[in-house]
């Protein structure tokens, strides 16, 4: 599944990464190739701004974290973060059910 | 110099200040886990190198992606001044590469028949949001009747040419 079908999904998918543990960004987009058997292809260049833009909304929150000798930015999700979550996953759950209802009416 | 180097000095520059630091720095962290995570599959660094730009895209369009994922309402008085800037920088070069093009046709141009001279105009410069404009007035003159073109409006200079033709 390549980036432009993904873009619309974006914001969804990071929450439910960083739902399950707090992660740098490479690390986020590795669990997400991983989780998805490598069928999640995405545009890693828009990983990170769309993580500052979860931010910006107060769903996520950040600090530098020291590793090896290398900073890193790591995630976690907030209070809001997980609501959004939730009405993001129920969303989800709603627009599989209706279109699987038309696909197999057809 | 690296091409993860390169990279990280391209995308520096395309992103809006207050940005830069941060944004740059979590970037080349990605260089260093995505050439590390290569390198324990024995890829050479340049070509682990090479696969990441692939795999992050073109600096400016990550930039680009910054300021539209977080919108002008979210991006603070001084990054909203960087992005305008940004944006303003390079419709001035542009315009500035469109002046200097077209001067130097009319210029060559006129040239052809008789060389004119050249008188500068005092300057006086202004300032327009912390950008100085300069006003630099050109005559050419030739013999009687007189044409007037303007060859083209930059942030930085206003050119007129004003020539006496015979």
């Amino acid at each position: 599944m390549e980036g432009d079908a993904l873009r619309g999904h974006l914001e969804l998918l990071l929450l439910a990464a960083l739902a399950s543990e707090e992660q740098h960004g490479y690390a986020l987009i590795e669990w997400l190739r991983t989780q998805s058997e490598g069928a999640l292809d995405l545009g890693e260049g828009s990983v990170y701004p769309a993580l500052r833009r979860l931010e910006a909304a107060g769903w996520v929150t950040s600090s530098w974290r020291s590793d090896g000798g290398r900073r890193k930015r790591i995630y976690r999700l907030t209070k809001r973060g997980e609501e959004r979550l939730r009405r993001e996953r129920e969303g989800w759950d709603d627009l599989v059910r209706t279109v699987g209802l038309v696909l197999e009416a057809s | 110099m690296s091409d993860a180097e390169t990279y990280l000095r391209e995308l520096r520059r395309a992103l809006p200040v207050g940005y830069r630091r941060r944004f740059v720095a979590e970037v080349r962290d990605h260089f260093e886990s995505a050439v590390a995570a290569e390198a324990g599959h024995g890829m050479p660094r340049p070509e682990a190198e090479r696969l990441t730009i692939e795999r992050l895209g073109p600096p400016r369009a990550v930039a680009d992606q910054l300021v539209a994922d977080l919108g002008s309402g979210a991006l603070g008085p001084v990054g909203r001044l960087s992005a305008a800037l940004t944006a303003t920088r390079l419709a001035a070069v542009a315009v500035l590469v469109l002046a200097v093009g077209v001067a130097v046709a009319v210029i060559d141009v006129r040239s052809t028949a008789k060389t004119p001279t050249v008188q500068r105009a005092p300057e006086s410069p202004a300032v327009r949001n912390g950008v100085e404009i300069r006003r630099l007035v050109l005559t050419l003159t030739h013999a009687q009747a007189t044409k007037q073109q303007w060859v083209g409006v930059t942030p930085v200079r206003i050119l007129r040419l004003t020539q006496t033709a015979p």
